[in-house]
Order: structure tokens, then C-alpha cells, then sequence
């Protein structure tokens, strides 16, 4: 028996119905956005500046459930929900279709390669979120479904 | 005013991140042992390069100041005299990416090869411990150009560079100096 990449690709046109549908109905209540900063050399380095900003924002909203949280210096919180502590909790975003003929993103897409001049962070938005949104770093893609990837990301520098 | 220790660090950071001394007006000598900019790079907003949420893009060839003690030298100082003489400890820790899928996260010199360094981590960062000693205990980078208050008077390694592999591809190299300065006891150093 041969692979059935059409059955494939028709399948996640229907996951992503589906997600869509959840969407909404109102029930994904974070924004997701894969930002990708260019600078015009090394990240850090006293010269470099900041030439250019990419921003993806995922549609339709995935779902963002907490998947932990460990102490860090750039974790975050106020003295209402970590007593003060430097929290940097974790996600797990997904599942996120696969790109298929009516939409979805590539693995690469949502986690492009890194490269010395480029600072690449996830931005959730939402009310479990302070401010305007946070910043997150990639740290787990799992695209071993054949139709959707979930992501996971902790807090980072902000 | 600023603190102490903040005009203190910002000198030292100057030195290892800056360029401090490379257009040779601090001397010929200071420009042999003056480290240029692209070199290394400060750590991602003061963070310690130890804590494990440390961004791996920011990491390699990143140094940081840790401030471990402050005391008066050579003897205790007489409360009225001026100067004060203090002597701090502060370690300076650099840090080194390795591993072969590391190889997009590397802050390179122009002669090094990434797939080369990333299996030499040991001896790379030792070597840039080096460059940074030579560099921070040159008496011209350290105390030349514009008076600096406190001002800075040596800044000489003590025991020996220790090297820590955190696992994960990051090893760090931490060197312990004593760094001598002056205070100017009419100023109170208020941040």
C-alpha cells in the first residue's frame, strides 16, 4: 500500500473546518503570533540594530492550554498570581493544522530555522496574558501527526 | 549620580563588549590587548548565564559581570580620610555554545569555522578567558581616557579560570578578580 497524500491534505481541510468552528464559536480566547526580528548583525552584539520585524499571526486562533512553569529570570507574574516569584510558565499551542489547499502553516513556518541575527519569539495575547501579550521561545515542535503540530513555548526575555 | 558599582561594571563592560581602546587613543598598548566590538556580547538584560531559561540565540560569546564581594584594602580604612581604598571580587563569566546542531547560534570571528569550534568548546572558552584577562588587567583600558568616579585601579585575576559544561550545549568559563578602585569620600554614590 502506497502513502495517500490526498487523503491526507483532505483530511486537515476538514480539521481545519473544525478549528475554524471553534473559533467561532468564541471558544479560543488567545492570539498567537510568530515574530521573527532581523538585525543587522549577531543578536546582543553593541552594533546591531534592529532592521527589520516579520509577524505571523495564526489563523484560526489554536488552542493554548499551560504546560507547566519553572523558575526564571525571565519569568513573569505579579504579586497576584506568583506571590512575586519569577515564573516562566510554558504552553503547549495546538493542534495546528498542517498546510493544506485552504490554509494551515508549515512546519517552518511556524518555527523557522535560527540564525545568529535573528531573535524568533511567539506572542500570546489574551486574559491569561499580561499587558498586551507576552513573549515566548520555541522550545518543542511535535508535527508527528499527520495532520497537525503542536508547539510548546516558556517565557522569555520580554 | 550613579552607584558604585554601576560606573565600575559599565567600565568593564566597556572593555569586553564596547571596543574600549581600539582606536588606540588609550595607547599602543591598550590597543594590542583592546578586544573589538562583535567580539563578545553582554548578557541578554543582565540575566546570569547559569539560569536555564537563558535564550541559546543570545548565548555564545556572551559575558557577565557577577559582583561576589566588596571590601576595604588593604586594611580597613580610616572613615575620614580621602580617598577610601576598597577592593571588590567580581567574577567575570563567558560563555560558549557547542554541539553539532548549534552550529546558527555561534558568534564567530572572521577566521573561525562553525563546524570546526562547536566540538572545541573547552578550549575556545578558556581562550577567551585569556583575551578577557588581558584585556581587563591592562592598566591603560582599565584606568586611561576621562577620569572615572569611583575610579578604577587594577583589575587582577585571582586563582585560576574554572571551567562548567551545564549540559544542553552550554559551557561557561568563570574567572575571579580583585578589583581595586578608590572612592572619593565627599561623594555619596547614591543610585
Amino acid at each position: 500500500m502506497a502513502d495517500n497524500p490526498t487523503a491526507r491534505l483532505a483530511h486537515r481541510a476538514a480539521a481545519l473546518t473544525g478549528r475554524r468552528a471553534a473559533e467561532g464559536a468564541g471558544v479560543r480566547s488567545v492570539s498567537v503570533a510568530v515574530i521573527l526580528e532581523t538585525w543587522s548583525g549577531p543578536t546582543q552584539v553593541s552594533t546591531s540594530t534592529l532592521v527589520s520585524t516579520s509577524t505571523l499571526v495564526l489563523s484560526p486562533r489554536p488552542k493554548v492550554v499551560s504546560a507547566g512553569e519553572e523558575a526564571g529570570y525571565f519569568g513573569g507574574g505579579n504579586s497576584a498570581i506568583s506571590g512575586g516569584r519569577l515564573i516562566a510558565g510554558s504552553y503547549r499551542i495546538g493542534p495546528i493544522t498542517l498546510a493544506c489547499a485552504t490554509g494551515g502553516y508549515t512546519v517552518a513556518q511556524l518555527s523557522p530555522p535560527g540564525a545568529s541575527n535573528l531573535r524568533i519569539y511567539y506572542f500570546l495575547a489574551g486574559d491569561e496574558f499580561s499587558g498586551a501579550g507576552e513573549r515566548f521561545e520555541l522550545t518543542d515542535v511535535d508535527s508527528s501527526r499527520p495532520h497537525q503540530v503542536t508547539i510548546t513555548v516558556r517565557r522569555t526575555a520580554q | 549620580m550613579t552607584s558604585a558599582f554601576a560606573a565600575l561594571e559599565d567600565r568593564l563592560y566597556d572593555i569586553m563588549v564596547n571596543g574600549r581602546g581600539v582606536n588606540g587613543s588609550l595607547g599602543s598598548d591598550a590597543l594590542a590587548k583592546s578586544i573589538p566590538v562583535g567580539r563578545f556580547r553582554a548578557a541578554r538584560m543582565n540575566a546570569p548565564l547559569r539560569d536555564t531559561t537563558y535564550p541559546s540565540v543570545d548565548f555564545d560569546r556572551a559575558v557577565f559581570v557577577e559582583w561576589l564581594a566588596d571590601a576595604d584594602d588593604p586594611t580597613i580604612n580610616n572613615p575620614i580620610d580621602n580617598p577610601q581604598h576598597r577592593v571588590a571580587r567580581v567574577a567575570i563569566c563567558n560563555a560558549v555554545t557547542y554541539g553539532n546542531a548549534v552550529t546558527d547560534f555561534l558568534l564567530l570571528t572572521a577566521t573561525e569555522v562553525a563546524a570546526t569550534v562547536i566540538d572545541q568548546p573547552r578550549q575556545r572558552a578558556l581562550n577567551d578567558s585569556a583575551r578577557l584577562q588581558r584585556a581587563l588587567g591592562n592598566p591603560d583600558l582599565l584606568r586611561g581616557g576621562a577620569p572615572l568616579d569611583p575610579a578604577p585601579l587594577a583589575c587582577v585575576r585571582e586563582g585560576g579560570t574554572t571551567l562548567e559544561d551545564m549540559g544542553g550545549g552550554r559551557m561557561l568559563a568563570t574567572t575571579v578578580y580583585a578589583l581595586r578602585y578608590q572612592m572619593d569620600n565627599a561623594t555619596t554614590y547614591d543610585p
